[in-house]
């Protein structure tokens, strides 16, 4: 057999002819595990609904190939491998490392404290807002935006650079999918915090991709 | 929860047919539980005509011809036990559209008959393969033309194909959904002049181009 595993190998970057319908679900991480109405069920549900031709998801490759998904978060164990694996939906892994949000952590000091303090608002808002929709719409994103870019600020200046270069890398692996099969019904899903940093990345592409809402799919 | 309303596809009528009352009602609720499938009712002779596919459990193979003859408008599916490759020739030569086994789990029953509904041949991935390199046996590595008119993707579909991979697993390899993966198929059937993915197979094989 002359088979060879190249499965990431991209096609020509040249521009697709068809442009590719890109959609964000935004996650809770942990949260989903908690009593709310935007839990691992309905995330489950709300996949199977969209029923997209990729699902883009935040594990690396190699911890997708090898099988190994213990470090990747538990909305993605619970819900969207599950729900892979019982349709048609493909899940493409596009994180370039493994690190979330919450591994960047503060230095000790008023820092710290702050960035604890602006996680536990961004916890509570989470469930206030307790619903895809919310979760999705313009007073929880900005709300989000705001505590994520603080807490950002509160890191070590290497550790925002290493959370700006993994979204960058994130992004150009969307990017990938997209070319290698353009005109695909395409869903995203990251954890919310990263909204404020993929969304313009990818805005930029809108030769390629047009980003709607993820009920218009 | 949003409440989208997207028109959702029919699903597939299976008309089951088998000696054993305890393993057709098992079976009945197992495909009842499978998204995307309905059961044809039972009582009526009709329901064969009415089904999309007939899943057939049978005894004896050679009762596959007569049943056949008898529906030959219906896509049938044998379900049976330890296949070997001589008796998935002799049923796909008969006309069944596919070989599962009862030691499958269910997803790939469901698999194995969507694969079936879109008018593939499904066979367990190992028994493909089997099948494949027991006709190809003996034969020698020629050239054909219709090779090189193959894309570079299209040509690397065609070893998975061998490995008796279906349309989803084919498409979670190569990170490509599973239209896309249809697509390069029928463009494959199309420029290899053949009509489903074990001919294919049994082509590629047959020329050494896998």
């Amino acid at each position: 057999m002359k088979y060879q595993k190249n499965a990431m190998q991209t096609s020509s970057p040249s521009a697709p002819t068809v442009k590719t319908r890109l959609a964000l679900l935004y996650t809770m991480g942990d949260l989903h595990a908690e009593p709310l109405r935007y839990d691992l069920n309905c995330l489950r549900l709300l996949v199977a609904d969209l029923a997209p031709d990729l699902l883009c998801v935040e594990v690396t490759q190699e911890a997708w190939e090898s099988g190994q998904l213990s470090a990747s978060g538990l909305e993605i164990r619970s819900a969207l491998v599950p729900v892979s694996a019982a349709t048609d939906i493909v899940l493409v892994p596009v994180a370039p490392s493994p690190a979330r949000f919450s591994d960047y952590a503060s230095p000790p000091g008023w820092r710290r404290d702050l960035a604890r303090w602006l996680d536990l608002c961004l916890r509570w808002g989470q469930r206030k807002a307790d619903g895809p929709e919310a979760i999705h719409g313009p007073i929880f994103q900005t709300f989000c935006h705001t505590l994520c870019t603080l807490t950002e600020l509160s890191w070590k200046p290497q550790d925002r650079a290493a959370w700006e270069a993994q979204n960058h890398s994130l992004v150009e692996s969307i990017l990938q999918v997209v070319r290698r099969d353009p005109g695909r019904r395409v869903l995203v899903v990251v954890q919310c915090q990263r909204l404020h940093r993929i969304v313009p990345l990818l805005n930029a592409h809108a030769e390629e991709l047009e980003i709607v809402s993820y009920q218009e799919l | 929860m949003v409440a989208l309303d997207r028109a959702r596809p029919a699903k597939i009528r299976v008309r089951l047919v088998g000696p054993h009352v305890l393993i057709n009602q098992a079976l009945g609720q197992l495909l009842s539980a499978l998204p995307g499938f309905e059961l044809a009712p039972d009582e009526a002779e009709s329901s064969v005509w009415q089904a999309d596919l007939v899943l057939l459990i049978l005894p004896e193979l050679s009762d596959l011809e007569p049943f056949i003859r008898q529906h030959p408008q219906a896509r049938v599916l044998l379900l049976s036990l330890d296949w070997t490759p001589a008796e998935a020739r002799i049923a796909l030569q008969a006309g069944a559209a596919g070989c599962l086994d009862f030691d499958q789990p269910a997803e790939a029953l469901g698999r194995a008959l969507h694969q079936a509904a879109r008018g593939e041949v499904a066979l367990p991935a190992e028994l493909a393969r089997d099948l494949i390199l027991n006709l190809a046996a003996g034969q020698t590595p020629t050239a054909n033309p219709a090779y090189d008119s193959l894309t570079p993707r299209e040509r690397e579909l065609l070893p998975l194909i061998c490995l008796g991979l279906d349309n989803k697993q084919i498409a979670q390899r190569l990170y490509l959904s599973v239209r896309t993966v249809e697509n390069h198929l029928a463009s494959i059937y199309a420029k290899l002049g053949v009509r489903s993915r074990t001919e294919a197979a049994v082509l590629a094989i047959q020329h050494g181009w896998v």
